[in-house]
């Protein structure tokens, strides 16, 4: 009799166990992956700059003659952006495409005459848009990474990581000099 | 012991360090589609823009917030743009058909802010021409009111001429009558309805009004082509039906019991089952429905 109440309590003990880890499993998987979708709307909004960028460049190029330093390291980028295949590189690319892209941006600030040029207005807001999308969804992408990373330091989570090897992941951080206002000089 | 609590204390100061990154903020509920917190609007306008706003959520699903606030509080209107349209969630959940038009006053910053599912319509060129166009010469003027009309207007506009044909319009019933509910519909959902008050009357059973009701509700609904009308008038009818059918039953054992007659005594009440359901489909501001923006949309000063 007693036997059979303490295997009976054993198995209580086990199935609650196993229900709570099986639970910590399922939501770790969950995190990560809601952390590959927001990096997968990043870089969407990565290619959606990078397919914006050629339209821009060819309005605006017969206006700003004398700019063309700035042309050739926005082509650069773009190149190198394009050639990018791992998730690092992207990211390490995406972001000089965004200093070059915005060192643009400001210049083009000093030809009134381009703002009087609807289809430039108009590409200029859709670039401008997209810059925010991607600050938008990198802030999100950021949060995803915080719960993920907070979820496997913390009891049972940092158990389950440790014995099925989920390991942290990196947060966004902006290239050096990315969140600096560009020089711009005359 | 030590490394759980080492790991512990690391991940609780991790915590706090990233949520102090995220620029924690509380906004007020909004007030209906018109959230006129600077107090720009006259009354009157107000009212008619809520109406127009409401008119356009009930035919698209489409939800266009307009909000006036004092201050951004040193926040960027973008970033503020994006955390109230995500705290209201615009839009239907499940189409992120939102739009949200915000003006700040104090910094003279107005933007529009376009959900996921409406950035192919509303496109960032188009959101700058809006503001260009409508919004930012009457905001020059200081003419704020004209400015938020027009703006909104135009939004409007893009959306009731952009947005793909509700579902009923490649329906069948809905092509062959039009889109409006035709004279001898009703008249035929009449008559057949006071027929099967006959029937309702001498069955014990309450089910038959209710699912008359249901039918004539779906039929309803699908001839008027909106979703929201083939929900609600289904439901709406439905139980009018059972309740005209509980009724109808029970005057009748009534009448049977008391030995009077049992004819043609309620006719009056034919049309009582298609038409109340209506009621369900009207009615205003009832809450934003979970919609999500990722930052599209244009920004302008004045």
């Amino acid at each position: 009799m007693k036997a059979l109440v303490l295997i009976g309590v054993l198995v209580v003990i086990l199935a609650i166990v196993g229900g709570v880890l099986g639970g910590t499993y399922n939501s770790l998987v969950k995190k990560s992956t809601t952390i590959d979708a927001q990096w997968a709307q990043v870089e969407t909004q990565y290619q959606r700059r990078y397919d914006l960028i050629p339209n821009l460049v060819n309005s605006v190029k017969g206006y700003m003659t004398q700019e063309k330093t700035i042309f050739d390291n926005l082509a650069a980028a773009r190149t190198k952006y394009g050639s990018a295949t791992t998730t690092d590189e992207k990211a390490v690319a995406g972001g000089e495409l965004e200093t070059t892209l915005s060192r643009l941006l400001v210049v083009m600030e000093n030809y009134p005459v381009l703002r009087s040029v609807e289809a430039i207005t108009s590409l200029m807001d859709e670039l401008a848009g997209t810059e925010n999308r991607i600050s938008v969804e990198r802030g999100r992408y950021n949060t995803a990474v915080r719960d993920y990373n907070t979820a496997i330091k913390t009891f049972p989570g940092n158990m389950m990581a440790g014995m099925f090897g989920f390991t942290q992941h990196e947060y966004f951080k902006s290239v050096s000099g990315a969140d600096q206002v560009p020089k711009v000089e005359f | 012991m030590k490394r759980w609590l080492c790991a512990a204390g690391a991940a609780v100061i991790l915590a706090g360090l990233a949520g102090g990154l995220v620029y924690a903020q509380t906004f007020p509920p909004p007030i209906g589609f018109v959230s006129d917190f600077a107090n720009l609007l006259s009354p009157q306008a107000r009212t008619e823009l809520e109406a127009r706003l409401s008119r356009l959520e009930q035919e698209f699903t489409a939800e266009v917030a307009v909000v006036t606030i004092d201050s951004l509080e040193g926040d960027t209107i973008e970033d503020y743009a994006v955390q109230l349209f995500d705290n209201w969630g615009i839009g239907a959940a499940d189409e992120d058909n939102g739009v949200l038009f915000i003006t700040a006053l104090t910094e003279r910053e107005v933007r529009i802010e376009v959900g996921y599912g409406l950035e192919s319509i509303i496109t960032d060129g188009r959101a700058g021409r809006i503001l260009d166009r409508e919004v930012i010469p009457h905001f020059k003027d200081g003419d704020y009111e004209a400015g938020i009309l027009a703006g909104a207007a135009a939004i409007e506009n893009y959306i009731r001429n952009g947005t793909p044909p509700p579902f009923i319009e490649d329906n069948p019933v809905g092509n062959v009558v039009g889109g409006k509910v035709p004279m001898w519909l009703i008249v035929t959902l009449g008559i057949i309805t006071i027929y099967m008050m006959g029937f309702m009357a001498r069955t014990k059973s309450i089910w038959l009004g209710g699912i008359w009701g249901i039918v004539v509700g779906l039929v309803l609904g699908l001839v008027l082509g909106s979703l929201i009308a083939t929900i609600l008038l289904p439901i709406g009818a439905g139980m009018v039906g059972t309740l005209l059918d509980l009724l109808l039953s029970r005057n009748y054992r009534q009448r049977k019991s008391s030995n009077q007659s049992t004819g043609w005594w309620r006719s009056g009440g034919g049309f009582m089952g298609p038409y109340a359901g209506g009621g369900g489909s009207s009615g205003g501001f009832g809450g934003f429905h979970g919609g999500s923006s990722g930052g599209g949309g244009a920004s302008r000063r004045w």
